[in-house]
């Protein structure tokens, strides 16, 4: 170890220290490797006659008081909370942001079919009603009218009510061309919300699943560490009972084979669990004969 | 050497050096191996620590080589606390010695 990894190593192993303590120990050791050096020793002997770095950053954090092991504890177990944590925010955030952005989908395809069904419904009775009363009253002028000013007035009247005739019609293609607009996007958004919400409850019923798978592989291997354990006494007993001249040789092998068939079950029970969903990985051999 | 007996004498030591004549770290490092062999860097937690209870106070000397040295000095405060672990150390020196003697009459 050269001087420059020694400093790296020791500052590392004390940064829990304020930086005017560091550094203290840092132009310390520095001049005093320095000093070895210019007396004619090497670089690495210079640095292994201070000691091994553990060595002095533990007499370091001593010297104040520091309780050691409680602070590696902590390190660790901050470490591992916050990696935990992390993955689960990280997984939450994820689902948050599909969900709000099918539930806008889903909310905008709404309002489109409703103000589309707005649209559709009452202005035509509305407009009808108002179409009867443009017509009445261009009609009381044409019914009265020899005079010039009527004439006029009864011609503005037809004329108003063709243009909002014309109006009227625009206007009903307008709604139903809306109408249809907003049952597409609230179909849109229905399907997307589905498909998510199927997505979702697929990942779930594989969890449940593989929850149960390894619910039933656990449960087997108690039960089969239970008959390992009756056979090997078996053996054990058909053993003694042979020793004493009883005719209990094909019991003994059966037990034998019976302790040994249960054991492995035991063994390949707790191999097949499984804790990890793991995502069809492509296969590497097809690239290779391409 | 047995690391806990050095571990105990090698304050005073440090102290007592320092009382004679100020030193700077190498300085004090090199007296200090004379006496006991102890890895050269575990004097300087013990400096430091001596220096944050005022035992110690240090000053800077430019020196003709490299950076300038960080000399030592005893305090008033560390040479009533010196003398006090030397008084210490000296009585329970003797008791043991005494002991030790004692055991080998009998």
């Amino acid at each position: 170890m050269n001087k420059e990894e020694f400093i790296t190593q020791l500052k590392k192993s004390i940064s829990i220290l304020d930086d005017s303590e560091q550094q203290y120990f840092v132009e310390e050791y520095t001049q005093h490797i320095d000093m070895k050096m210019s007396q004619g020793m090497s670089e690495e002997e210079a640095v292994k006659e201070m000691g091994p770095v553990e060595e002095l950053s533990k007499e370091i954090l001593e010297s104040y008081h520091v309780k050691i092991n409680a602070l590696e504890d902590q390190k660790a177990k901050s470490v591992d909370y916050k990696k935990f944590f992390g993955k689960i925010k990280n997984q939450a955030d994820k689902i948050y942001g599909k969900m709000a952005a099918d539930c806008k989908k889903f909310a905008s395809g709404i309002k489109k079919f409703l103000t589309a069904l707005k649209d559709f419904c009452p202005k035509p009775l509305k407009r009808n009603h108002n179409e009867n009363v443009t017509e009445e009253i261009s009609g009381i002028p044409e019914n009265t009218g020899a005079s010039a000013n009527a004439g006029v007035s009864s011609r503005e009247g037809t004329a108003f009510a063709e243009r909002k005739q014309g109006g009227f019609f625009r206007e009903i293609g307008r709604m139903i061309k809306g109408f249809f607009r907003g049952i597409k996007e609230l179909v849109k958004g229905c399907l997307r919300g589905m498909t998510w919400l199927a997505g979702r409850c697929f990942y779930i019923a594989l969890w449940c699943l593989l929850i149960m798978w390894n619910a039933f592989c656990i449960g087997a291997g108690i039960i089969g560490i239970f008959f390992t354990a009756v056979f090997i006494f078996l053996v054990g007993l058909f053993l003694v009972m042979l020793t004493q001249g009883y005719p209990t040789a094909g019991f003994t092998l059966c037990a034998l084979g019976a302790s040994v068939s249960t054991g492995s079950l035991v063994v390949g029970c707790f191999i097949l669990t499984r804790w990890k969903i793991t995502k069809d990985e492509k296969p590497e051999g097809g690239e290779v004969n391409v | 050497m047995n690391a806990q007996f050095k571990k105990g004498v090698l304050e005073l030591i440090v102290l007592e050096s320092v009382k004679n004549k100020d030193m700077y770290g190498y300085e004090l490092v090199e007296e200090v191996s004379k006496v006991i062999d102890v890895n050269e860097g575990t004097i300087y937690p013990l400096l430091r620590r001596l220096t944050n209870e005022q035992y110690f106070e240090t000053y800077l000397v430019e020196s003709s080589e490299g950076p300038p040295r960080k000399y030592y000095h005893l305090t008033a405060k560390g040479v009533l606390y010196s003398n006090a672990l030397f008084k210490e150390w000296d009585a329970f020196q003797a008791k043991v010695n005494e002991f030790f003697r004692g055991v080998e009459h009998e």
